[in-house]
């Protein structure tokens, strides 16, 4: 009986994975390197390597004959043998031990564009279905291998640059996070209870006392959101990286502030040129956090289209910055009321600026530093010199301290890290708050009570236990092709 | 028993489409609606004396229970047509706790009452009213699961029909509690109904136990009703049919008021000091009784914060001096039942008519059913009322209405009616039942819909009449009549919003008197009564313009207006909600071949296969996870497709 129902289970799993095509695709980053690789899974993944690979010697076997979780050496064909494309290394990991819980085969091909595109190719005539984004982890997902509530860390852990970012993805990943999340539904359900304890049953009267411990309650709610929330500048700095735009007039040295402080760094630095050439960006790491450092045109009326479109990502670039190093020079004291609208037009957009007076060698150095603490006196001001080898320290102390004062997170507190959690609590908080003004406002309690329950099911989103379909396509299309 | 063992000698009494197996709120609503609809159909009565018997309290309506009501009469049932013409008392409850669960509630001429439905089936076209006692299903069971073909009678004949409907109640193997005594009985002293059982056992059809109970009823001439509080219909008398609504003649049959006592200190001394001979706690009653429905000494037990509690006098019937004493049930011995009414006053010479009693009773696992309320078991066999699992008039007739509809829409080769939870709270009834089951008589509470703000008793026409319609129970004359309605009130919405002026003369004399702001320049009417302290009603005076609207009407105006935000808020939950319940489920899909759902999950999700993931999602046993996974392997399979 037994072995009958378990040979059932056994058919269906190989009717299930008859009706699920193979998919391939490659799974490395884009562009040329050394090796590349590319994934096949499926039910057909080992038929169709035998259409297209040949092993090197008799040391090889054909894809269908390898032992599981072994390699082979050989040569890949295009469809139908018609050319040899490459000399491959070829891995087999069986069923249900594998990323995808399916056959997977991964070719470890050389990585030239031609190459990758030509082998692909070949898998696709041979049977293959080029796979979407994410569809290897869907697939995982839907075999078990992974779930949904990890999904989102795990992704975070593979992007993780910083010991920071990855100590809250790990603590995201041990669920952390949604304890702390269930621990608040849990008090709005009490709430809830109550309110309907004195809605469905005439004994339990609506006393003013009554009202005064939900209402006591709701706020208590209500403050462990608002630090939560307040918690996401920190959170999604942890996570995205701390944003350090320069800024100022061309030529006050700005660039040479950027190299001085990737200088010390060079061995963990990763540089790459922005869209444009005048616009710079660099990820430096201070005392395990992410900081992306940014440098911008010079701000300055221009008619060059070039220069234009440089400064307007300026601006763009200050828009996200979480502080802004605006640079004056000692050198150019005509620019300097502009830099006052400048910095003043910055402050209207509520951004955290400090004044760095450049080029302390100077002599002019003096006046500079006058002039900002006469018109600048309430923004902290570092003075700068690209000879000075303490300077360097003391601005990312700086940086670090700034990030450090941004959100008084304690380390039980909830910290968010995601614009979706974001964007989940700050719907439960306007929900709550309108719950509250309507509990004080004479708003029938069946009302108050929906609002609750509707705060309780948004809440119930961020950690998946109210499934909805946003949710499970938001986290997978984080997954790119391959993935 | 299977077809090929029918005897001989079993005498063949008739073919019918349907035949309805109990005559209570549920069989009586499907039997109507069936021959409705044009089914020949049978209903039988163990007797024609008990017909849509209140063996529990005398009135129909209350919390969520006055929704249902208005609900049925939607969708053209019978329950609040009939309750309209027995009311003699009526109460609008929960006024002050929100539109959401305001609900009607009537006292019913309980003899009266059972008259007029027996009247109404005797006089239905296609329906025949019979007395006799059914006790063992006809079954052939050639096919993958076994099929109903028709009933026999305890009187030995038997009689062929296309679909049955099993509505027998609290009866299925009941027995009477009272202390330490067990009696084989139905409610009322009606007899049991014993065999049937069996029968379902034989088609594997999973039962379960329940116990529910009732209080005394006492004689009138022996209450001193001056030491209570007396408690009369409201102002405004409002009736649960849309039909009477309409008809300005419409008024009760007379008005009895109801009277409020409260039990002593020396009560629960005596329940205390005699708890270990209540069949609860000292082990005759196994079953499991309504927690939302608890007997008197299950109060002291599990509140023992309270020292007292409510006692509602309430009137059985004009012509009667019975009784019925709301929140005494219990089922103390005979002695206690009789020492409590010395300790409540008011009550302290009370002559008992009827003793206070607990049942306990057979019923199926609902479960078992699919959400048209067919079994998933056995095919063309439908179930309704109590023996779902349900407690109380309203649910069973709801049931009763739906299963019936079901029935006669198979017979006709059209798909089943299924209610949303975000449509009705008969969609909520069934949904538990059938999704979640129960392990307590489940009554219906206005906290099991998740959009009760939009479930409204108010709104019920407006929500199913379009479906009643289609379905066929609503004549022509009356849809007409529904849709003008809804025109009327669209159009003083409309109005209302529109309408604006100045706060000056009696508008600031109204606002004045209600403490509400008065401001400079115009006012708009929709704006005034978005205020929680102003009501449609209060303005009344500075609106000459306003149409005549009934009660009903007028109350649905003032809801849509002053809680409008609110409502749209529900509605994008419903959304929200409908997209899950829109993803349907292949009839065949494989889930034991997706590895990623966890083993308990596969089974209960292969066991009910349930229609949509969003009714998935309500199976215990089936996790978020599991559903994640679900939503993620059908978007696959479609994609792939």
């Amino acid at each position: 009986m037994n072995f009958n129902l378990e040979k059932n289970i056994n058919n269906s799993i190989q009717n299930n994975s008859t009706t699920a095509a193979t998919i391939a695709a490659v799974s490395t980053p884009p562009g040329i390197s050394g090796i590349a690789v590319i994934r096949l899974s499926g039910k057909q993944a080992s038929a169709i390597c035998d259409q297209l690979f040949t092993p090197l010697n008799q040391n090889f076997k054909r894809p269908s004959q390898m032992q599981p979780y072994t390699v082979g050496v050989g040569y890949w064909h295009g469809f139908e043998k018609s050319e040899i494309l490459d000399q491959v290394v070829l891995t087999f990991f069986k069923a249900p031990h594998s990323y995808t819980g399916e056959d997977v085969y991964e070719i470890s091909c050389h990585g030239g564009e031609y190459i990758k595109e030509a082998i692909l190719q070949s898998l696709f005539d041979a049977g293959a279905e080029p796979a979407g984004p994410g569809e290897f982890s869907k697939r995982a997902f839907i075999n078990g291998k992974l779930n949904l509530v990890e999904a989102e860390a795990v992704m975070d852990m593979i992007s993780a640059e910083s010991s920071r970012q990855n100590q809250v993805a790990l603590q995201q990943l041990r669920g952390k996070l949604s304890d702390q999340i269930s621990q608040l539904r849990d008090d709005l359900f009490q709430v809830i209870a109550q309110i309907e304890m004195i809605i469905e049953f005439p004994e339990n009267e609506d006393t003013l006392e009554k009202r005064q411990t939900i209402v006591t309650q709701l706020k208590q709610v209500k403050l462990v959101l608002e630090q939560a929330v307040s918690s996401f500048s920190q959170g999604r700095i942890i996570r995205e990286g701390f944003q350090v735009v320069i800024a100022g007039q061309p030529n006050v040295g700005k660039s040479s502030l950027l190299n001085y402080l990737l200088g010390e760094d060079k061995a963990i630095v990763t540089s790459k040129a922005g869209t444009t050439r005048d616009i710079v960006d660099a990820r430096i790491i201070i005392d395990g956090l992410s900081v992306h450092l940014t440098d911008t045109a010079g701000l300055r009326l221009t008619d060059d289209i070039v220069e234009k479109e440089g400064i307007n990502r300026a601006y763009q670039a200050l828009e996200k910055a979480d502080l802004v190093f605006y640079v004056l020079s000692p050198e150019n004291p005509e620019t300097w009321q502009q830099d006052l609208t400048e910095i003043n037009l910055l402050l209207e957009k509520d951004k955290k600026i400090a004044v760095i007076a450049g080029k302390r060698d100077l002599s002019e150095h003096k006046e500079l530093s006058l002039y900002i603490d006469e018109n600048l006196g309430q923004l902290d001001k570092l003075d700068f010199s690209a000879f000075d080898d303490q300077a360097d320290l003391s601005i990312k102390k700086y940086i670090l301290q700034t990030f450090e004062n941004l959100g008084k997170a304690e380390s039980d507190s909830m910290l968010i890290t995601h614009l979706r959690h974001r964007k989940i609590l700050d719907q439960t908080l306007a929900q709550i708050e309108q719950a509250i003004q309507a509990f004080d406002g004479q708003i029938p309690l069946d009302i108050v009570s929906g609002l609750l329950q509707a705060s309780a099911e948004i809440l119930a989103e961020l950690t998946g236990d109210e499934v909805s379909e946003e949710l499970i396509n938001t986290i997978f299309s984080e997954f790119c092709v391959g993935k | 028993m299977k077809k090929e063992d029918l005897k001989e000698n079993t005498w063949f009494a008739g073919n019918y489409d349907v035949i309805v197996v109990g005559s209570g709120h549920a069989g009586v609503e499907a039997a109507l609606a069936t021959a409705r609809l044009g089914k020949k159909t049978a209903i039988f009565a163990m007797t024609l004396e008990s017909i849509a018997n209140l063996p529990c309290n005398p009135n129909i309506g209350g919390t969520a229970k006055g929704q249902l009501v208005r609900e049925i009469d939607a969708l053209g049932g019978e329950m609040g047509k009939a309750a309209d013409e027995q009311t003699i008392q009526f109460r609008m409850l929960n006024s002050s706790k929100g539109p959401a669960v305001i609900s009607p509630r009537a006292q019913i001429d309980r003899r009266a009452y059972q008259e007029e439905i027996k009247e109404r089936l005797e006089k239905q076209e296609h329906l025949e009213l019979k007395q006799s006692e059914i006790v063992d299903l006809i079954y052939v069971n050639d096919q993958e699961k076994p099929c109903v073909t028709g009933v026999i009678a305890k009187d030995g004949m038997h009689y062929i029909g296309k679909k049955v409907i099993i509505a027998t109640g609290t009866f299925l193997e009941s027995q009477v509690i009272i202390g330490d005594a067990v009696i084989d009985s139905g409610p009322d002293g009606l007899a049991p109904s014993i065999g049937l059982s069996d029968s379902l056992r034989e088609l594997e059809i999973p039962l379960k136990r329940f116990k529910t109970g009732t209080p005394v009823r006492v004689n009138a001439r022996t209450l001193d009703f001056s030491k209570c509080e007396e408690q009369g219909s409201d102002d405004i008398i409002v009736p649960f049919s849309y039909e009477n609504d309409e008809n300005p003649n419409w008024q009760p049959k007379a008005e009895m008021p109801c009277y409020m006592t409260w039990t002593s200190k020396e009560t629960k001394e005596l329940f205390l000091d005699n708890i270990d001979r209540s069949p609860l706690y000292s082990g005759v009653i196994k079953s499991i009784g309504p927690r939302y429905c608890p007997s008197l000494e299950d109060k002291y037990v599990k509140f023992p914060q309270h020292e007292r509690h409510h006692v509602f006098l309430e009137p059985t019937g004009v012509n009667t001096l019975e009784y019925y004493a709301s929140g005494l049930s219990s089922s103390m011995p005979q002695d206690v039942q009789y020492e409590m009414l010395k300790t409540i006053e008011g009550m302290e010479n009370a002559e008992i008519m009827r003793i206070g009693y607990a049942i306990e009773y057979d019923l199926i696992d609902p479960t078992s059913l699919q959400l048209s309320l067919e079994s998933r078991l056995v095919d063309n066999l439908y179930f309704a009322g109590q023996i779902n699992g349900s407690s109380g008039y309203e649910e069973a007739a709801g049931q009763g209405l739906i299963a019936g509809i079901n029935a006669a829409r198979s017979l006709d080769e059209l798909e089943p009616i299924v209610l949303e939870r975000s449509d009705a709270y008969l969609g909520v009834l069934i949904d538990d039942l059938v999704t979640k089951g129960t392990n307590e008589p489940y009554r219906m509470m206005t906290n099991r819909a998740e959009y009760r703000l939009v479930l409204r008793q108010d709104n019920a026409d407006r929500r199913l009449t379009e479906l009643g319609y289609e379905i066929g129970l609503i004549s022509e004359e009356r849809y007409q009549s529904f849709k003008a309605k809804i025109r009327r009130i669209d159009a003083e919405i409309k109005r209302l919003k529109e309408t604006r002026i100045p706060y000056k003369g009696k508008l600031s004399e109204i606002l004045k008197e209600k403490n509400s702001a008065i401001k400079t320049g115009n006012v708009s009417l929709a704006e005034l009564i978005k205020r929680p302290e102003i009501n449609y009603l209060d303005l009344a005076e500075v609106d000459p313009e306003r149409p005549e609207l009934s009660y009903v009407d007028s109350f649905n105006v003032e809801v849509e207006i002053k809680y409008e935000g609110y409502i749209k808020l529900e509605y994008k939950r419903i959304e929200k909600f409908k997209k899950l319940e829109s993803k349907k489920i292949p009839k065949d899909f494989d889930y034991l071949a997706i590895s990623g759902l966890r083993a308990e999950a596969k089974t209960k999700l292969d066991q009910v296969r349930p229609i949509s993931v969003g009714q998935a999602s309500r199976l215990a046993g089936v996790s978020p996870a599991d559903i994640s996974v679900l939503i993620v392997a059908l978007e696959e399979i479609n994609r792939r497709n």
